[in-house]
């Protein structure tokens, strides 16, 4: 299937960068990322996440540190646990109300960052892992381009069924309790799915720039888009073509995929943000 | 109006990709080469220079590094799309081995033709042997091993000879080429080996702030007391600093070699408070390209060492 896969790429896509495997692979892998991050950007720039998402992304850390720690062979497994808890434990604090959430997250994320570094840099591990702060799209491969897929699928079916649920919760809480929403679980959900692709993105992304391809295409498409449907569509159109112009900007100009992706999300932003003043949208 | 909205982000993203292509051609002007017959590659500048040497007056080869002249270690060397540019067309990838290079096994992967050359193959017994050096520090470069074989020039010459020999059996046509620019290089080594050797001692400890020096300290007859993991990233615990500095003391040891690719101030720390000299040693990684760095960078090295081991003797009485 995959050759399959790579032939048809071959046929549309024919430039000289498509006869690298690495490149056919970090391609789709980019063609999956990038919709699934425009598409649950909309939802944490709505919910107000940007900076629970960006304090998961260093939760990254603890993750692997635990799982060297309890001598688990795939780091990814003790990774995404170690963040759903997170995710759960966190919630369930910041449902308390005691202190405001951006105290209580900030909190959670600089504890996470320096427990990991201090379990790392105890065993003389960190230089090993400190290539997650920038991550590696290039060294993707099929297998894991397919567990991606996997999470694409799901947040699709997530999207299909909690969507107005969570878009009521965003508008107003109180409002969506009294008309049966059930809050708090869908929140739950909704945290977990993001602990999930973020921990399964971040060896790819990065810890220091996951955030800004979740957060830049979503509020570049906030910037023109007026109603729902538009919103998610231009999110994902905009982090679709961002993903693609890095790739291909990096490959010729040899420079780190990632940033070079943000690089374009961001010059979309501006330029958006520059239309809304320009055309009163 | 959803119909403008649209033509409106059609009109940024076009703007978008216009800049990008214009940066891309920018910085990228015409810089297409003709690709020779034969391509080596080598994984980084030792083994560049070695590759260097012995395809001097080879006609039809290209010798290439992988990485940058300032990369300098491989540690934990991170490939970026120029490398696996560079080894989708090369025929030849001269290595390191002993697991310097990390990442050759997703190399191989993406690239199952390429045709990688050990320079380190033969010494796998001294790779086993500087696993269990008694006197490594903590114990991370154990499961690793320490493949930094070059510093010491009888090994660096082994390393020369078994790419030369590579090379002959790959490219029959210039084997004699291969294996008369090995002697010669062989040959400019060795005689910085001799005056490296006059300064061999019977006794005396140092502490390396890179375990590449031990492979120097083996060949001076030195006997390394500690080996201080530095890299680019982490900074040495409080700990371990005061842990070095009892060690200095108890053993009476009068030189730290350091590396100026890592950061000097725990050196700089240790010997303020103990008197111990600090010496900084070039680890032969980094260089301007010319194919005599490393013995370039050896004759300085041997100045250094020259003026450390004058503070041995003293410490000794008069030894």
């Amino acid at each position: 299937m995959l050759a399959g896969i790579y032939g048809l790429m071959e046929s549309f896509l024919p430039f000289s960068f498509m006869k690298y495997d690495f490149i056919k692979n970090s391609f789709l892998a980019i063609l999956i990322i990038t919709p699934l991050f425009g598409l649950l950007g909309t939802m944490i720039v709505n919910n107000k996440m940007a900076f629970f998402s960006d304090a998961l992304g260093h939760s990254a850390f603890t993750g692997i540190a635990l799982g060297t720690l309890l001598g688990i062979a795939n780091t990814d497994l003790s990774m995404a646990g170690f963040a759903v808890v997170f995710a759960l434990v966190l919630n369930v604090i910041k449902r308390r109300k005691t202190i405001s959430a951006d105290t209580i997250i900030s909190v959670f994320s600089s504890v996470s960052m320096a427990a990991g570094l201090v379990m790392l840099s105890k065993n003389g591990e960190f230089s090993k892992y400190s290539s997650l702060l920038v991550g590696d799209i290039l060294s993707i491969q099929p297998k894991e381009i397919l567990l991606l897929f996997g999470i694409f699928l799901l947040t699709l079916v997530f999207f299909g069924c909690c969507f107005n649920a969570l878009h009521a919760q965003s508008v107003h809480e109180a409002l969506a309790r009294s008309r049966g929403v059930p809050v708090a679980a869908v929140d739950n959900a909704f945290s977990v799915l993001i602990a999930l692709i973020v921990m399964f993105s971040i060896r790819w992304v990065g810890i220091l720039i996951i955030n800004a391809l979740l957060i830049l295409p979503a509020a570049a498409a906030r910037n023109l888009a007026s109603n729902m449907r538009e919103y998610h569509r231009f999110s994902v159109a905009i982090s679709l073509f961002s993903g693609v112009t890095g790739l291909l900007l990096s490959f010729y100009n040899d420079t780190a995929t990632g940033p070079t992706i943000v690089l374009a999300a961001a010059a979309v932003f501006f330029l958006s943000l520059g239309a809304k003043v320009v055309f009163h949208l | 109006m959803r119909f403008k909205k649209d033509l409106i982000l059609l009109g940024i993203l076009g703007i978008v990709a216009i800049v990008s292509a214009g940066i891309t051609v920018l910085f990228n002007g015409g810089t297409e080469k003709k690709e020779p017959k034969l391509q080596i590659t080598a994984s980084f500048y030792p083994m560049y220079i070695i590759t260097l040497n012995l395809t001097e007056d080879v006609d039809g080869v290209e010798a290439g590094c992988m990485t940058q002249n300032q990369t300098g270690c491989l540690h934990d060397y991170q490939m970026t799309t120029r490398d696996m540019k560079t080894l989708e067309n090369t025929d030849i990838f001269v290595i390191n081995g002993g697991g310097m290079e990390s990442f050759l096994e997703d190399v191989i992967k993406s690239n199952p033709s390429l045709t990688v050359l050990d320079a380190g193959e033969k010494l796998t017994e001294v790779l086993e042997s500087h696993k269990e050096h008694p006197a490594s520090g903590d114990g991370e470069q154990e499961e690793e091993g320490n493949a930094h074989f070059w510093l010491n020039p009888e090994y660096y010459c082994t390393q020369i000879r078994t790419v030369a020999e590579g090379l002959a059996a790959w490219d029959k046509d210039h084997a004699e080429k291969y294996r008369e620019n090995a002697d010669a290089y062989v040959e400019k080594v060795e005689k910085i080996a001799e005056e490296l050797k006059k300064l061999k001692v019977s006794s005396g400890s140092v502490i390396v702030f890179h375990d590449a020096f031990a492979y120097l300290a083996e060949y001076l007859g030195l006997k390394v007391a500690r080996i201080v993991e530095l890299d680019g990233e982490t900074s040495l615990g409080a700990g371990e600093v005061a842990e070095i500095m009892e060690e200095v003391r108890s053993e009476n040891i009068s030189c730290l070699f350091t590396e100026a690719q890592y950061s000097l101030e725990a050196a700089d720390t240790i010997e303020k408070e103990t008197g111990a000299v600090s010496y900084v040693i070039d680890s032969l990684v980094t260089g301007d390209g010319g194919k005599d760095s490393y013995l370039e960078g050896m004759e300085r090295n041997l100045e250094v060492l020259k003026k450390a081991f004058g503070t041995l003797r003293f410490r000794e009485g008069g030894y």
